[in-house]
């Protein structure tokens, strides 16, 4: 290897490629930034008041990880909060860096002396925090229930972290927000389900704009929660058999191997299914005949 | 007579593992090799429902018997007995993120 490739190979790390990551269209993806481009906007009309003047709250970047990528310590300090997007049900969380956090308490607290950066927030500097990120929260919840993608619920602060509410495989995308003009210390953290970005329709993706009114039908379909049932297999028994059914009873049922999902009677899709200790996985095999 | 025959029909059973809800657009645009991991509503373990024509007859629990997969009935009769809707996650088998 010459000079030149290990510059590049410093400057470019390998990342691990995600097998977990979610199938995400181009056009899908510059859609969701210009949705989050707006919410920033949003968020700095809303916090005219608290924010210093010229300064406003920017798009800085949006990735997919797995939830394990972000680190345990990841703007500790700030307030957190995890919601839900429904009828998706998806999970999101949104994390303001503490430098950020001391900086929207302060002047919301009209402290003319700054306190010290580091120390720790009083109960009343928390509950500012969290009352501030509860509002920028409704901002968010109006910009995608605009944008069709979904609405936002069960929100509720999380002084841990959302560790609680994911798993370590949990594919997210991840928007950062910062504050224009300031340190890379001010800045916000919003966290969805990586698969709420291939839920934006087609022809919302494609340029952006809120979608006709047949559009908006459609989208609005493609979104109907449809119940699925996991059937694990079919036999036949005789109704005398089945008269003498009672509790206690044990019953070898299918292996699971030629399961199926099906919505109203209808099989869908084949699938195997495995049972473990605390639930279950399926493998989606194909389409069922 | 017309008894003695209705007793020897037979029905079909479905052993229904679960039942989730899920957009349109996810259920089409699951693919092979997806995987969909579920997670019981407001309780720790599985269970199964018996259904027949849409019917459930009766609700079973779920335990692993080596490799067999046993349900010991809870509760039967007609009626909807313990139908609920647990929670799911997709996971995409492939990416072009």
């Amino acid at each position: 290897m010459n000079r030149n490739s290990e510059f590049a190979a410093e400057q470019a790390p390998v990342r691990k490629y995600e097998l977990g990551q979610p199938i995400v269209r181009r056009e899908q993806r510059a859609a969701f930034e210009r949705i989050h481009r707006a919410l920033a906007q949003a968020w700095s009309d809303q916090m005219t008041e608290i924010l210093p003047q010229s300064a406003g709250i920017e798009f800085a970047g949006l990735e997919f990880a797995a939830f394990a990528s972000i680190s345990s310590g990841e703007d500790a300090g700030g307030p957190r909060a995890v919601f839900s997007i429904e009828p998706q049900q998806m999970g999101g969380f949104l994390m303001m860096s503490a430098a950020m956090t001391r900086l929207v308490v302060n002047r919301r607290l009209g402290l003319n002396t700054p306190r010290e950066g580091a120390s720790p927030f009083t109960r009343l500097e928390t509950a500012i925090a969290n009352e501030t990120l509860r509002a920028m929260i409704t901002r968010l919840a109006d910009t995608y229930a605009r944008a069709s993608l979904g609405s936002i619920a069960n929100v509720h602060e999380c002084a841990d972290g959302p560790d609680a509410s994911f798993a370590p495989d949990d594919q997210l995308a991840l928007v950062k927000f910062h504050l224009n003009g300031a340190d890379d210390a001010m800045h916000l953290l919003l966290g969805v389900s990586a698969n709420l970005v291939s839920t934006l329709a087609q022809s919302h993706a494609a340029d952006g704009q809120p979608l006709d009114n047949r559009g908006a039908v459609a989208g609005a379909v493609a979104r109907l929660p449809i119940e699925v049932d996991v059937v694990l297999g079919r036999w036949s028994v005789p109704i005398a058999e089945l008269l003498q059914l009672r509790a206690g009873d044990r019953i070898v049922l299918p292996d699971g191997e030629d399961a199926w999902l099906a919505a109203r009677g209808v099989r869908i899709w084949r699938a195997s299914v495995e049972v473990t200790a605390d639930g279950a996985r399926l493998q989606i095999i194909g389409s069922a005949p | 007579m017309t008894s003695r025959s209705l007793l020897h029909s037979e029905v079909e059973i479905d052993a229904v593992l679960s039942s989730i809800k899920m957009p349109a657009e996810a259920l089409a645009g699951l693919a092979a090799g997806d995987h969909i991991d579920l997670e019981a509503q407001g309780s720790t373990e599985l269970t199964v429902r018996l259904v027949a024509d849409s019917e459930t007859i009766a609700v079973a629990s779920l335990t692993l018997d080596g490799d067999r997969l046993v349900a010991t009935i809870l509760k039967n009769g007609p009626g909807g007995a313990g139908k609920r809707i647990d929670q799911w996650k997709n996971r995409k088998a492939r990416t072009t993120a």
